[in-house]
């Protein structure tokens, strides 16, 4: 079932005085960040997922494999949030959705963020993963010897390794980040799936600790990705056009080239921890 | 008097490739099981790429996505290409009975015979190669898989001086040039973007050209000539691992009776994280040069997140279950 079917999508524009797009210009601002940040790329997704009003070779823009720094991780444990039975941390009255738009002029919502409560610690998370990779991979025996290389030029790397210097690689969690066009919303939308250091998708426990609990739930749902034959966690587009708006210039000078940039400024404030945003040094000119 | 300035060399270390396969390769190869391959299980070509180093905190990786499949690798500037073959099996029991050296072996094999017939001078995208062996429990979303990243080598070791930034040796205005060569997408030169050889000119500026353009005439002497490649790794004092079997061509067609000593431009996102060293490349012995198999060889098998030697499963039954979907989506 396709809902897209029964939506009419808007051709005009509307940006400067909504903050929403229209598919052509999801395109244009999408084009505008392919072309000048090459990491994000255009995605056609799977055919039978595509929708008619974009090109099907560019259905959504994504960025593979994305650093994503541990989440307030100094602060663990500080709070006492309560937990509800699915385990998902409840902040109190906080609404993030407002706070988003109050703070998003400053982007700094990240830094007041109170750390996610774990019911679990992280050491007992990894013996769980490990119990049921050996069982799952029980009677996968090699002969170690006679597979191994003993060769001195492979540098050993990872977390286990004894060497000393900075050969050593901190190996971090990283995200594979896309956007879509979202035809409610007529806005971008971003969706996230996580990986842990050795490349295998983060659990959802894991994954859930990458964000800060006030948008848990709330501004971060897990559902289908439009385009792909997974689900994964999404920051939910129904503020995008109003904090968007808040964000352009109200005199009316901004191409809406820009907007891509502009909005992948605005989600690296709900999401700061992970260090998608090469657009950093870009200098948008006024027209 | 001339006193010559011994630098200090050691044995060349490079920093293994980690896989990355996305939820979409798995999708793909789901569908092209039940497609293309049905139960056939002989071994089919596949694409992989890797992206230049950037950082520290992540390791090179070698990755394979819903593109792996298609027949060209659709150009992407930022990619650079590498070539697998597939193993995928139908059983668990077959999973389990595959010989990975045999596997890993054919590869090394075309590796060696891509060096001997100089098809990597051409097209250095052949110099990187991996052997996936994969079995896909369908029913449950798990799927199992094991990389090899198979490397020829010689028989003593390459050892190099100490890493350091390139940026201490090439001026801004070569190092543009090096860059425009690394992330040029043209037709012919795409392949060669991922290593090319790098000419000093008496005025001071250099000049790129395909590593079978030329017939650079290395020797002791670093003054004259370089290679550079597109480097997978972020660390300052290592190289990734497509300069191992890059090194052995050098040797092999290169340095045909006396040892050379060739400068190294790793080749990164930024000039700042690039890094360069000198290797001693052994000459390579007749006998070694017509041999049917490379004088050592290295499986390259990865390892599974405890460092041991096994198979990696990935659980995608959370992300991909229908029935999860169905309750989970809002």
């Amino acid at each position: 079932l396709k809902l897209d079917g029964l939506q009419s999508v808007s051709t005009t524009s509307t940006f400067q005085k909504t903050g929403k797009i229209t598919p052509d210009e999801f395109v244009k601002a999408g084009d505008f960040l392919t072309e000048n940040f090459p990491t994000w790329q255009w995605s056609g997704g799977l055919p039978e997922k595509r929708r008619a009003h974009l090109p099907d070779d560019k259905q959504y823009i994504i960025i593979r494999d994305v650093p994503c720094l541990p989440y307030n991780d100094d602060n663990s444990g500080s709070q006492n949030n309560e937990v509800d039975e699915d385990g998902w941390t409840d902040t109190g009255p906080t609404d993030a959705t407002d706070d988003l738009s109050n703070d998003v002029a400053d982007l700094e919502i990240s830094s007041s963020n109170p750390p996610v409560e774990n019911t679990e610690n992280n050491d007992e998370d990894d013996d769980d993963i490990d119990e049921d990779d050996i069982e799952s991979l029980d009677g996968f025996n090699y002969d170690e010897k006679a597979i191994e290389d003993n060769d001195n030029a492979t540098l050993a790397s990872g977390t286990n390794t004894n060497t000393s210097t900075d050969a050593a690689v901190v190996e971090t969690r990283t995200y594979d980040v896309s956007v879509t066009y979202d035809v409610h919303y007529s806005t971008p939308r971003v969706w996230l799936f996580g990986y842990d250091a050795s490349h295998n998708p983060l659990k959802e426990k894991e994954w859930q600790k990458d964000f800060s609990p006030e948008h848990l739930n709330k501004t971060v749902t897990h559902e289908s990705h439009p385009h792909q034959a997974f689900s994964c966690p999404s920051i939910h587009p129904c503020k995008h056009a109003a904090a968007m708006l808040r964000m352009l210039p109200s005199d009316g000078s901004i191409d809406v080239k820009y907007y891509m940039l502009i909005f992948l400024k605005f989600i690296q404030a709900i999401i700061p921890n992970i260090e998608y945003d090469y657009t950093g040094q870009f200098e948008i000119s006024r027209e | 008097i001339t006193f010559a300035i011994m630098a200090t060399t050691a044995l060349l270390q490079y920093a293994p490739f980690s896989s990355a396969a996305d939820p979409s390769f798995w999708h793909a190869l789901a569908n092209h099981k039940l497609n293309d391959l049905k139960l056939s299980d002989s071994a089919i070509p596949i694409h992989g790429f890797y992206t230049v180093g950037d950082r520290q905190d992540v390791p090179p990786r070698a990755s394979v996505g819903t593109e792996s499949f298609d027949e060209i690798l659709p150009a992407n500037v930022t990619r650079f290409q590498i070539h697998g073959s597939l193993h995928n099996t139908n059983t668990i029991d077959a999973f389990r009975k595959l010989d990975p050296l045999t596997a890993v072996d054919e590869d090394v094999q075309k590796l060696w015979r891509d060096i001997q017939s100089g098809a990597v001078l051409d097209n250095p995208s052949l110099l990187t190669r991996f052997t996936l062996m994969t079995f896909s429990d369908l029913k449950k979303y798990h799927f199992y898989y094991w990389f090899g990243f198979p490397a020829v080598g010689l028989e003593i070791d390459f050892l190099a001086t100490t890493a350091r930034p390139l940026s201490s040796v090439v001026s801004d205005e070569n190092a543009s040039t090096l860059f425009a060569t690394l992330n040029s997408l043209c037709d012919e030169s795409s392949h060669s973007r991922h290593a090319f050889v790098v000419a000093h000119t008496d005025d001071g500026k250099i000049n790129t050209a395909k590593l079978s353009q030329w017939q650079p005439k290395f020797s002791k002497d670093t003054s004259k000539f370089a290679v550079a490649f597109a480097d997978p790794c972020g660390l300052n004092d290592n190289p990734g691992w497509p300069v191992r079997n890059l090194l052995v061509a050098l040797s092999y067609h290169f340095a045909p009776s006396e040892d050379i000593v060739v400068r190294i431009m790793a080749l990164r996102r930024t000039l700042e994280r690039s890094i360069t060293f000198d290797v001693t490349v052994p000459a390579m012995s007749p006998e070694a040069r017509k041999a049917a198999g490379p004088p050592k060889s290295v499986k390259g098998l990865e390892k599974d997140k405890k460092k041991r030697l096994k198979p990696q499963k990935c659980d995608l039954s959370a992300s991909m279950d229908p029935l999860r979907l169905a309750t989970t989506a809002v």
